[in-house]
């Protein structure tokens, strides 16, 4: 048995993100707003730790103007109950933010021996979460997670590193930062979805937490975000098959794009 | 009783007492035949209010499909084989029948059928109809070890049954040339095989003690031989001869149209605080009983496999194996008597690259004899596993993209600003603009994204302003019909997709509406209406036929390449629109029209419905070579299709077998708009 925390973050659909013609500007706010990748690849683990093993897997989610139907996809999917704290301070959030109103959070939910969370986001990439967390709680993180195995009491990780797999165990309590290798995540068919709406989402307020102006206060400021306007250079190239590759080899070494 | 008055004279041979003896003896296979079928019935779990609902076109069914047996006979040598053996053990039984009310009633009140001219006529009658069993029977053989036809199964049981028939058809005839041989009498060749065999011991001169004897042991055996086949007829295969009749008589209770899934509830009414969460099957008890009937009127005949494109393809699915195998664990898994049938995935029956590899052509619900649909089980299946929602990741993508960008192709709807702009600087208005448009041209989400594809849009659009047909598109407001998501097995998905639309088309009023899509096409006009929308749905196919019938259009240039034609399932097969087609295609080409071999009704999957466009089954071949291959045996040099589907699998065929020179593949309307020029 065991209980696990899942933290989930809502970020706009980046599939659908479409740059401001002019500023170039991501426009974030217009983009339809899922559940971050990663996150729905930790949620997926914690459920089949939990069909393996037994426990129950809480979701926590928070941010600004969360949308209380992706929640209830993450209780399709099985996850027992759900925190989440929604603010519009929260807008501005960065990984420390992030961290330490999870934490807060995750606090008074009770008993848990894992936290689950993405290995970073899908809209701002900053792989600060999960180790934040391990950190506030002072307990082991493991990131970049393929597999993962409850093992002895503890936990055995497959982690991705450059140039191989790290094989590591943690004791637990412990943080879990998964990657989108991990597995596929099921999908929660829509009838799922409605029956959802039997199990509890409770919503705390920011202020019940008891967060200091500090920790609410995001470290990074992010000045200007722009679309890479990348015009195609439409080389198109004629001859047999050999020949072709000949000259590609060359285009491609006078770019410098391959070393000779 | 005189001996000159030809009459038959039942038990003449057999000790006095045999036939009580005989009755004694049936009791107990009676009691096992009866327990069997009683127990059948209980594990169908038969809810009898519905028996009788729509009595005369269930009867229509049971006399068309069971008793004449219209379908069987659509393939000659297995058709033959098994009109024969019908018949033959029919007839056979007919003649017991008759000895039975000769012997065992009438002689009770003194009177007798079995006697002078028409028993006579009786003997003759009956003695060919006994060939005619062992004709069937060597067609049996001829087909299992001469042909060696693939499709055939062996199991022991069916060597049993092959076996007790041949044997009973055999004694039968030795009885009664022993008979004849003992006690020859005047009328004895109107029995023409059993005087033959009767001359045959004349001929051996046999001891007429032995002759007795061997009668007596004969007499015997053939009676317990047909007491243990009718006996083991509800344990075995054999059931079929009770199960088809069943099964065509409630085939009624599914919809004809293999094309219309059944919708078990419907979204918008459902109360998610109390609705019960069940979708599909995932065991047989989650089967229907008209189902479950339905697996024991399959006789493992092979045909639904011989037709299948997924099996052609060397996918793990054969719709006979899948019926077989629910079969199989109806019959010895636990069943509703003894507690909860196992789970079907769980257990390894079925395998879910079986259910997934299905396209849904319906090939095989053509193909089966005894109006089984193999598709019906599959497809209640793969709604047990998309509920579950453990789908691969191509799967999984498909569905996502339909609930957040509503189209399975997962391309954001700006994507196709450029080409609705395009469409609209060629005249084309959409419903907002032109509210009174007599039709929705419906583009579909192929057409929208699909490049190639877009290329149908253009012709249509071109033979639609030719003809000045009043017509206007959704434009950006253009979502899935929900197809895929049904077909894979989501149907919450689908119905939010179809509510969707239909709500849609209240607003504008929508009335009419075209479609170049047979998935489209078949989704609005079948599967709307349950849903509470109900339209005048048209093929661009069909408007063309009409235009060119009416003289709309006029095809201007005569095409001078060779054209053959592929009948995409949804179309042809799916909704019967075979004809029109053909005629659009003659009156382009004319004599340049080539047929395949696989037309109409009996066309071959390219391989993309049922979803499978979206993703991958692990197979040894692709439905679209196999059939590319036999549009280019006619010698044509183009193939004409009528989906998009179709269009895009054959296309990427050409590629895959280097045939980009050889054929090309044009949509019916492109040949059209071609011709107009």
């Amino acid at each position: 048995m065991v209980d696990i925390i899942v933290c989930l973050k809502q970020t706009a659909d980046v599939n659908q993100v479409r740059p401001h013609p002019e500023t170039l500007e991501p426009q974030l706010g217009q983009a339809p707003r899922k559940i971050s990748d990663f996150d729905l690849n930790a949620l997926e683990e914690a459920l089949r730790i939990k069909e393996k093993h037994g426990g129950r897997v809480v979701a926590v989610c928070v941010g600004h103007d969360i949308q209380q139907l992706l929640i209830r996809e993450a209780l399709a999917m099985g996850a027992d109950e759900a925190y989440v704290v929604s603010d519009p301070r929260l807008e501005k959030a960065d990984g420390l933010v992030t961290a330490e109103t999870l934490a807060a959070l995750i606090k008074k939910i009770g008993k848990w021996d894992l936290i689950l969370c993405g290995e970073a986001s899908l809209d701002e990439s900053a792989y600060q979460t999960g180790p934040r967390l391990a950190e506030i709680f002072n307990i082991p993180h493991i990131t970049y997670a393929v597999r993962a195995e409850l093992e002895d009491g503890g936990i055995k990780v497959w982690k991705a590193m450059e140039g191989g797999i790290h094989v590591v165990k943690a004791s637990l309590p412990a943080v879990l930062a998964v990657g989108l290798e991990i597995n596929t995540p099921r999908l929660p068919s829509l009838l799922m979805i409605r029956a959802a709406s039997r199990k509890p989402i409770h919503e705390v307020k920011l202020s019940e937490l008891g967060l200091s102006e500090e920790q609410l206060t995001p470290a990074v400021e992010t000045l200007q975000v722009k679309a890479l306007k990348v015009e195609r250079r439409r080389i198109t190239l004629e001859g047999e098959p050999e020949e072709l590759a000949q000259k590609l080899a060359e285009i491609l070494v006078q770019e410098g794009l391959v070393k000779k | 009783m005189s001996s000159d008055i030809p009459v038959r004279e039942t038990y003449r041979l057999m000790p006095p007492g045999t036939d009580v003896i005989m009755y004694i003896v049936l009791i107990p296979f009676a009691a096992l035949f009866l327990y069997g079928i009683y127990r059948r019935v209980r594990v169908y779990g038969v809810e009898w209010p519905e028996l009788f609902r729509d009595f005369p076109t269930r009867m229509g069914n049971l006399v068309r499909y069971a008793l004449l047996q219209r379908k069987v006979v659509r393939e000659k040598t297995a058709g033959a084989m098994h009109l024969l053996i019908y018949s033959g053990i029919i007839a056979l039984l007919i003649a017991t029948t008759l000895v039975f009310i000769d012997y065992d009633i009438l002689r009770n009140f003194n009177q007798s059928i079995l006697r002078g001219q028409f028993y006579l006529f009786y003997e003759a009658i009956f003695d060919f109809m006994g060939l005619l069993l062992l004709a069937g029977l060597a067609i049996l053989l001829y087909r299992r070890f001469i042909a060696r036809e693939r499709r055939l199964r062996w199991k022991d049981e069916y060597l049993l049954i092959f076996l007790g028939l041949f044997f009973l058809g055999i004694t039968g005839y030795i009885l009664e040339g022993l008979r004849l041989y003992i006690a020859p009498r005047p009328w004895g060749s109107w029995s023409f095989v059993g005087k033959a065999v009767s001359d045959l011991f004349a001929a051996f001169s046999l001891d007429l003690g032995a002759a007795l004897g061997a009668y007596r042991a004969l007499w015997w055996a053939h009676a317990l031989v047909t007491f243990t086949m009718v006996a083991l007829l509800p344990y075995s295969s054999l059931l079929h001869v009770l199960a088809t009749f069943g099964n065509a008589y409630f085939s009624a209770l599914r919809d004809p149209n293999p094309g219309k899934m059944p919708t078990p509830f419907r979204i918008d009414q459902l109360d998610p605080e109390t609705a019960e969460i069940k979708l599909g099957a995932r065991s047989v008890d989650d089967f229907s009983w008209r189902q479950r009937l339905g697996l024991d009127a399959c006789t493992d005949c092979g045909r639904c496999e011989a037709a299948c494109p997924a099996f052609a393809s060397g996918t793990p699915l054969s719709p006979r194996m899948i019926v077989q195998k629910l079969r199989e664990e109806m019959w010895y898994s636990k069943d509703k008597m003894d507690g909860g049938a196992r789970d079907l995935f769980a257990a390894g029956i079925i395998e879910e690259d079986e259910v997934w590899a299905c396209t849904t052509c319906a090939a095989c619900v053509e193909a089966c004899p005894v109006l089984i649909s193999p598709l019906e089980y599959i497809l209640e299946m793969r709604r047990a596993l998309t509920l579950e929602g453990k789908l691969d990741k191509r799967k999984t993508t498909m569905l996502t993209n339909l609930s957040r960008l509503y189209n399975p192709y997962g391309l954001p709807q700006h994507e196709r600003e450029q080409f609705l702009q395009e469409l609209r600087s060629m005249g084309v208005k959409t419903l907002a603009e032109n509210p009174e448009a007599e039709y929705l041209y419906w583009i579909g989400c192929a057409s929208s994204y699909d490049a190639r594809s877009r290329e149908i849009v253009r012709s249509m659009v071109k033979i639609l302003q030719a003809a000045g047909v009043c017509f206007a598109i959704l434009g950006e407001e253009e979502l899935c019909t929900g197809d895929p998501a049904r077909r894979i097995g989501e149907e919450g998905r689908f119905q939010e997709l179809a509510l969707t639309n239909i709500e849609l088309f209240k607003n504008y009023n929508v009335r009419k509406i075209l479609t170049h899509c047979p998935h489209c096409f078949n989704t609005f006009k079948n599967e709307y209406p349950d849903l509470g929308g109900n339209y005048t749905v048209i093929h661009h196919t069909q408007l063309i036929g009409e235009l060119l019938r009416s003289g709309r259009i006029k095809p201007k240039r005569p095409l001078a390449e060779r054209l053959t034609l592929h009948d995409s399932c949804y179309l042809g097969r799916i909704n019967g629109i075979i004809e029109e087609p053909r005629m659009i295609i003659n009156s382009v080409a004319g004599d340049r029209f080539v047929e395949m071999q696989r037309i109409g009704r009996r066309s071959f999957c390219c391989g993309a419905g049922g979803a499978n466009y979206w993703y991958e089954v692990k197979r040894e071949n692709r439905e679209s070579v196999i059939r590319l291959n036999e549009a280019m045996n006619t010698g044509a040099s183009t193939m004409v299709v009528e989906c998009p589907y179709c269009l895009q699998m054959f296309n990427d065929a050409t590629r895959i077998v280097g045939a980009e020179e050889k054929i090309k593949l044009k949509d019916i309307s492109e040949v059209v708009a071609e011709t107009l020029e």
